[in-house]
């Protein structure tokens, strides 16, 4: 099989048909998810809001299939379910009355059910909305996040500036620097330069932006992945951001899970996730958070663990370091299992094939197994 | 009322004889070591426990033990252990300790109490702090129960032995006498507390408090009040506060109460509440543990609902990391499973001896009942 530039396509798309039948959990379009996640904010301590709003679903999830991990469609409007712009003012004001920002939580981050700066997600009617209400409540950072295409629109760009006088912190899910592995690994539908031009147009504007980084990309080696989220990471430093290590935990209904029902694919150990810290420099690891090994909207089969015996220690670690950046805590817990060195064995490990070839023969499978 | 005083020793023993403990074959040359995030000269730390496996608790063998408390299993229960196989497992300790980070603050102790003769004997007790302290360890905590602490020679023995700080932890669980004997069956009075508190300053070595939370017999309001009692009382006599979380721990009275839905454990919200009744500076002495790890490891935690069980978890560890309150108050109302839990706070709000009785005489009947 020759490995085409739109099998991943095609493949998501198959799996999204094979999973279309299924049963959406209860939904109520006036409330929403939050959650709240482990970080630092003003130099301090603090439990970051994410706030979800229920929106028409990711653009690219209807155009592409989606990212191959990613199951954040069963938060979204799909099927059965309407949404209209009341509804989700409903929601922001249902979440932020909640969260009283004035009292404990000046920075609350707002996504949506796919890209923020999407318009068709989230209109300029219901974006001023959600800008001045949150600046009514209190709201001194807003955090959104977005695929980047959507960021190179600057009308949209004018509109949040203009509807709100504070900070943002924008959130890119650049995954991986690498042109290969975005597409193939992730099918994320879009190219480094298109990043790189959102980037700009946010720099342009002073406006904060971070990337996500994911750490257990399928088909690559423990080494390979673990070298390309550094990688990653540092290619967001550079363009003058900041990174978050987005440790991969198993969502239902993505090809990652159907990957693993096969033994093709399983979530990375957390030992991975402090080899990446490991690696990077002190001053590029105050610029990196590690998320998503306990908790993530919709509610994951599972997470990323080490052993039985050390996960809860680590992922304490993993808290601490992300409540306090202080690289310390999670030296001191790196030598603690004797786990370690199975996992050092994993990621020694160097396959004959190339990645590509690799690719390859996993979407060959793939393909044939899926009828395409 | 007359209350029978011996009533919890002799349901224990009962226990005991209805439900003998099997050991299973264990290395006595390894001691077992589990990690909890601590706090030490204002960084994120992690602390290594080193539970030496030395004869059972005395308490246990005499008394029955205590309610909560499986540590036997760990014990060299049924072997027999040599001066020689405790001095390699805390060689083994330091090595796997201090191979490639220095640890400074080090928790070491034995099965039951450290400071009891016929666990740790003079000579071995001299051995132990010759070792650690060649390995640079500045701050040695350890266990005893009260009764042990009276004896003078033994403290003289660590002064003279060990140059740096020592913290002598005493498992007071309540300050209320009658709490104590009969929710937790710990067989000795706050009168020998107190003396051992005395006899510990005059010898210029500090103490900490372990107290339960989520005791069995009491409603979720006697148990927060008693904690908050109990936590000030430490206080006053100058020590720390460890609030212990109960976890479900095989072969005890509270494993068998609560497969008979006559015990559950308590909610993280307990742990919440205690810290939010605290002024600053009492909660800067508190420290909440017990709440995912413990040596054996429990059956099961203390949790909340599935949607913010981590949340709160997250918020107790960063406490016990950070020491900042504010994340703490952040996340105080995050969940509306919390209504369901203030709802149990209306619960009998008066310690009813007469119930607690009552529930003695129905598991003294059912377990007399039981054939072996």
């Amino acid at each position: 099989m020759h490995l085409h530039v739109s099998t991943p396509i095609k493949v998501m798309k198959a799996i999204r048909e094979l999973y279309d039948s299924r049963s959406l959990p209860p939904w109520d379009p006036k409330t929403c998810y939050i959650y709240y996640e482990d970080s630092i904010y003003d130099g301090k301590p603090y439990f970051l809001p994410i706030v979800v709003l229920r929106t028409r679903p990711c653009n690219w999830l209807v155009k592409g299939g989606g990212c191959l991990m990613c199951d954040y469609q069963r938060v979204a409007a799909l099927k059965d379910r309407d949404i209209d712009e009341l509804d989700i003012i409903s929601q922001a004001e249902w979440a932020l009355k909640h969260l009283k920002p004035n009292e404990r939580f000046p920075y609350v981050h707002i996504a949506s059910s796919g890209s923020t700066l999407d318009s068709k997600e989230i209109s300029d009617y219901v974006l001023v909305k959600l800008l001045k209400l949150a600046e009514q409540v209190g709201v001194k950072t807003f955090g959104l996040e977005t695929r980047p295409e959507f960021l190179l629109d600057t009308n949209r760009l004018d509109l949040m500036e203009e509807n709100f006088n504070g900070n943002f912190s924008v959130g890119i899910g650049l995954e991986s620097s690498d042109e290969f592995i975005r597409h193939y690994c992730i099918n994320k539908g879009f190219r480094i330069k298109t990043f790189d031009s959102a980037v700009e147009a946010l720099i342009k504007r002073n406006i904060e932006f971070f990337s996500y980084v994911l750490l257990g990309k399928p088909f690559l080696t423990v080494k390979e992945d673990v070298e390309d989220a550094v990688r990653s990471i540092r290619y967001s430093l550079r363009k003058g951001g900041l990174a978050l290590l987005m440790v991969a935990n198993l969502q239902p209904n993505t090809l990652t899970h159907w990957l693993w029902k096969r033994d093709m694919y399983d979530v990375p150990s957390l030992w991975a996730a402090i080899r990446v810290l490991e690696l990077l420099e002190p001053e590029e690891r105050g610029k990196v958070a590690v998320k998503a090994f306990d908790k993530a909207v919709p509610m994951p089969h599972h997470f990323a663990a080490s052993c039985g015996k050390c996960t809860s220690t680590i992922r304490n670690a993993l808290v601490g370091f992300n409540f306090t950046a202080d690289f310390n805590v999670l030296e001191s817990v790196s030598d603690i299992c004797d786990c370690k060195r199975d996992w050092e064995e994993k990621f020694e490990y160097e396959p004959e094939l190339s990645l590509r070839e690799r690719v390859t023969r996993s979407y060959e499978r793939i393909a044939r197994e899926l009828n395409i | 009322m007359n209350v029978e005083w011996e009533l919890p020793r002799k349901v224990m023993k009962l226990f005991r004889s209805r439900y003998p403990f099997q050991s299973s074959m264990l290395n006595t040359d390894l001691p077992a070591i589990f990690y909890e995030e601590a706090c030490y000269k204002d960084r994120p730390y992690v602390l290594p426990l080193v539970i030496l496996k030395t004869r059972t608790c005395k308490w246990f063998q005499t008394g029955g033990g205590c309610t909560m408390c499986n540590f036997q299993s760990i014990s060299a229960y049924d072997h027999t252990i040599s001066k020689e196989n405790i001095i390699n497992q805390v060689n083994w300790a330091m090595k796997k300790l201090t191979s490639h980070f220095q640890r400074p603050y080090l928790h070491l102790t034995s099965s039951g109490s450290f400071l009891d003769p016929d666990e740790i004997d003079e000579e071995t007790l001299i051995e132990i702090l010759r070792i650690i302290k060649k390995n640079n360890v500045e701050v040695l905590s350890t266990e005893s129960r009260p009764e042990f602490v009276l004896n003078e020679q033994r403290l003289e023995t660590m002064r003279e032995n060990f140059n740096g700080s020592i913290s002598i932890g005493i498992g007071l669980e309540s300050s209320n006498d009658f709490i104590r004997n009969f929710c937790i069956n710990k067989g000795f009075g706050t009168k020998a507390f107190m003396q051992a508190v005395d006899i510990l300053k005059k010898h210029d070595i500090t103490f900490h408090s372990y107290i339960l939370l989520g005791k069995p017999f009491l409603s979720t309001y006697e148990d927060i009040e008693d904690t908050l009692r109990t936590i000030r009382l430490t206080i006053s006599l100058g020590g720390i506060a460890i609030v212990r979380l109960v976890n479900l721990q095989a072969h005890t009275l509270v494993h068998w109460l609560w497969e008979r839905n006559m015990y559950a454990l308590p909610r993280l919200w307990s742990a919440l509440r205690v810290l939010e009744d605290l002024t600053p500076t009492e909660r800067s002495k508190v420290w909440i543990k017990g709440i995912d790890k413990d040596m054996p490891p429990a059956i099961a935690y203390a949790m909340n609902c599935e949607e913010c069980t981590s949340t709160v978890h997250n918020a107790l560890v960063g406490w016990n990391i950070t020491r900042d309150y504010h994340i703490i108050k952040q996340i105080i109302d995050c969940c509306d499973c919390k209504i369901g839990w203030e709802k149990t706070l209306e619960e009998p709000s008066e310690r009813n001896e007469k119930r607690i009785l009552e529930t003695y005489e129905t598991i003294f009947d059912e377990m007399q009942q039981q054939s072996l």
